[in-house]
């Protein structure tokens, strides 16, 4: 599923270059989204791991006596760096002040 | 001398100010009505302007002119039969893209059209700048902004209606459709022609584009013409479900078209919520990453929660071992350990897998992504036989059925409610996840995620194959098309979130504090019992009803035990695992014990362990469930249909994933 879910990030990040390459400006869009997709998977990725970690370590779970942190290293993880600087780069973009809040 | 008198019908779609512009226009001069043979509602109001006597009608609210509900049938009906001098649609200048799509209907209906551009204040507060006098000259038609709550532009609108209405007959506007449908359109418009009588009532080129769209109306009035074999001979040689999507997207392509021009702002600058929904319901990417999202709930679901599952499993652990050391009467003591905690806390165990599930759904219903969803999934639940307002009540599923069939009231069609209310009860509902994390965690270690994640999906799959067979089969007919606005993206709160979390999950606490631990006692008791048995063994009451039951489980490869729990699963879904615990456990609350007792005494392999998932999945739905099957289809041949379909349909499906796997070498 790992693979799967970075081909449909890597499709969300082409089909924005392909859309602005052929002068749509909307395709913007695909990119912002691409990098929210790619972050909240690593997230949930890195959450995994954290829960991992506390099952081998404090919990002391038998199944994961040989865990080690680079057992949960996908490269959803660790690619998750170019779209954090994309975060950066464009953090007045990412600013969530054009969203209601919800239940209100 | 004859009162120059004119009759304006009021049309437009819902909530565009319609009424605010209705009562600007007659005040206190109205009454309302019913539309003879359906309850929806009308009035019709008088004023007199300028010498002329209006009678203005206020026509139900819609999003177009199909003939899916009987608002939009009524509508068409009066323009058709009682041709109105003029028909003014009420738009909202805020939403001109969804709103226009009634006009191209309009304009294909011939009649002559009035655009009152409603709303504009709102609008002009966006900062959108519209040119009335671009979009007169594109649609042809008079535009006449207004602000109906406030009585704005009604005298100058009032003023074009009497213009328009004195030019007389009422002349037609076109909408192309493209060389190849156009060619289609033309031929059958020759046909429809040789029947005078419809010649002479109905816009033929409307007549032919209603046909190809399959509007089933429009058919009807074809009853007993010359025509009517010809006409049906061409139609079945066209696909018509193509057809009525081309033509929506040309409609769309036409406002797409104008709208730029006429409309300086508003389709210039994306907002955050267009921007994210051109990518989320995008054609071919929005059901993958719908699908990428749900895996990600489920493997946070099943990893996330390990730490707190272990962490109760040890309070438990302790208890039971405080019991077992404290509790002298041993009997008293196999109750409150093998029974109660063996039962009501193995259940509690899931507890956190339960919660976090919740919180997930919860964040992606507040932030406005399910309603994308069931956008999403509505082409391909459409083209199998659902209607899409039937996938909100099914991703209600994954919580609980019965209010899940509850919301299908929403549904208005009765058959594309019926097979929404049958196909429910293969949503794995929350009961059910403990049996698929049990299971899954117990039988394949760290894929467990994407195996319940497969579960769902499984329960998704089956139940669309049912609708396609029961709308092939005995709900013979089409689903009425879905018109749903997506409410604008929302930022979840924590509190909100948790709220809605609490709000589902504590209904699983309060059955593990009540019914759970009744079924606990019970099974407690049936494993205990006749006198002299060892506990859990297959002398025990629970072992004879085993053995009986065990017959129709063998083909699928589970043991006396999980059919006993599987059958007690009628009662509310609890208590599969409950019983789980409770016949497994055999003086041991630790799950980790279970699970190796699962594993060691079960005699079961990983297939089937995931036929015994995929039965828990789609058998019997609990007795909650079949009763409000009952209550809402108000039929005990459809409750009766729906038990023993979804026993059949698990049986087979178990059956096969077990000898397919066993034939792979996976058993």
């Amino acid at each position: 599923m790992g693979a799967f879910v970075l081909v449909i990030v890597g499709a969300t990040f082409l089909w924005g270059s392909w859309e602005i390459h052929q002068g749509m400006d909307e395709g913007i869009a695909y990119i912002y989204v691409g990098i929210v997709l790619a972050l909240a998977f690593a997230m949930i990725y890195a959450l995994v791991m954290g829960a991992n970690a506390v099952e081998a370590g404090p919990i002391g779970n038998e199944d994961l006596s040989d865990w080690e942190a680079s057992d949960d290293l996908r490269p959803g993880l660790y690619l998750a760096v170019l779209p954090l600087i994309g975060v950066i780069a464009w953090r007045d973009r990412f600013r969530l002040s054009g969203l209601t809040k919800a239940g209100k | 001398m004859a009162r120059e008198t004119y009759r304006i019908a009021l049309s437009g779609n819902p909530n565009v100010g319609k009424t605010t512009v209705f009562n600007a226009i007659t005040g206190a001069r109205q009454h309302v009505g019913n539309w003879p043979g359906v309850t929806v509602e009308h009035m019709v109001g008088k004023k007199r302007f300028r010498g002329v006597d209006l009678e203005v009608v206020d026509l139900p609210g819609t999003y177009s002119l199909t003939a899916y509900s009987a608002d939009e049938v009524v509508t068409r009906d009066f323009i058709i039969d009682e041709r109105p001098d003029v028909v003014v649609q009420v738009v909202d200048a805020s939403n001109m893209e969804r709103n226009l799509y009634l006009t191209t209907q309009l304009m294909e209906l011939g009649t002559r059209v009035v655009i009152a551009l409603n709303m504009v204040d709102i609008a002009d507060a966006r900062g959108d700048t519209i040119d009335t006098g671009r979009m007169e000259e594109f649609l042809e038609i008079p535009v006449v902004k207004t602000v109906g709550s406030k009585g704005e532009g009604i005298d100058e609108l009032l003023n074009v209606i009497i213009d328009e209405a004195r030019l007389g007959p009422h002349h037609e506007h076109e909408i192309g459709y493209g060389e190849e449908l156009e060619e289609t359109i033309a031929h059958l418009v020759r046909i429809v022609a040789r029947d005078r009588k419809i010649k002479d009532r109905y816009p033929l080129r409307w007549v032919a584009v209603k046909l190809l769209e399959g509007d089933e109306n429009v058919l009807s009035k074809l009853k007993g013409s010359p025509v009517e074999r010809q006409v049906r001979r061409f139609l079945k040689k066209v696909d018509q479900v193509e057809i009525e999507a081309v033509m929506a997207d040309k409609r769309y392509e036409a406002i797409n078209a104008v709208l730029p021009q006429v409309c300086t702002r508003c389709v210039i600058r994306m907002s955050p919520s267009d921007m994210i929904d051109r990518v989320l319901t995008n054609k071919y990417l929005g059901i993958p990453i719908f699908l990428a999202l749900m895996w990600g709930a489920f493997e946070l679901t099943f990893t996330v929660a390990a730490p707190f599952m272990s962490m109760i499993d040890i309070g438990l652990g302790h208890l039971a071992s405080a019991i077992h050391a404290n509790v002298a009467h041993e009997g008293l003591a196999s109750l409150l350990a093998d029974g109660i905690l063996g039962g009501v806390g193995f259940v509690l165990i899931f507890m956190p897998n339960i919660f976090i599930l919740f919180l997930l759904l919860a964040i992606l219903e507040d932030s406005g992504y399910m309603s994308r969803a069931a956008f999403i999934m509505d082409r391909l639940m459409y083209k199998l036989g659902l209607h899409g307002k039937s996938f909100i009540p099914m991703l209600m599923g994954f919580g609980c059925n019965v209010p899940a069939i509850m919301a299908t009231r929403s549904i208005e069609d009765r058959k594309d409610r019926l097979i929404t209310i049958l196909v429910n009860p293969f949503m794995a509902c929350g009961a059910r996840l403990p049996v698929f994390v049990l299971f899954a965690g117990a039988f394949f270690g760290r894929t467990a995620g994407a195996v319940i994640f497969s579960l769902y999906v499984l329960g998704i799959v089956v139940a669309i194959v049912t609708a396609k067979l029961l709308r092939t089969t005995v709900l013979k007919g089409r689903p009425a098309p879905f018109i749903m606005e997506l409410p604008p993206y929302r930022l979840p709160t924590v509190r909100t979130s948790v709220l809605h979390m609490w709000d589902h999950g504590r209904m699983y606490l309060k059955k593990a504090g009540t019914i759970i631990l009744l079924g606990a006692i019970i099974m407690w008791f049936l494993a205990s019992y006749p006198a002299g048995v060892s506990y859990g063994s297959g002398s025990s009451y629970a072992g004879m009803i085993g053995r009986t039951v065990a017959p129709f489980f063998a083909p699928i490869g589970l043991d006396w035990r999980i059919a006993v729990a599987l059958l007690f699963g009628f009662f509310a879904k609890e208590f599969v695992v409950g019983s789980l615990g409770v016949l497994y456990g055999v003086g041991d609350t630790d799950s980790g014990a279970i699970t190796d007792a699962l594993r060691s005494e079960s005699g079961i392999e990983p297939v089937h362990a995931y036929g015994a998932m995929a039965f828990t999945l789609l058998y019997l739905p609990c007795l909650a469930t079949v009763s409000v099957i009952r209550k809402e289809t108000g039929s005990w041949r459809w409750t009766m249909f729906s038990v023993l379909y979804g026993v059949a349909i698990a049986w087979t499906i178990a059956f096969a994933i077990v000898r397919i796997g066993v034939m792979l070498g996976y058993g």
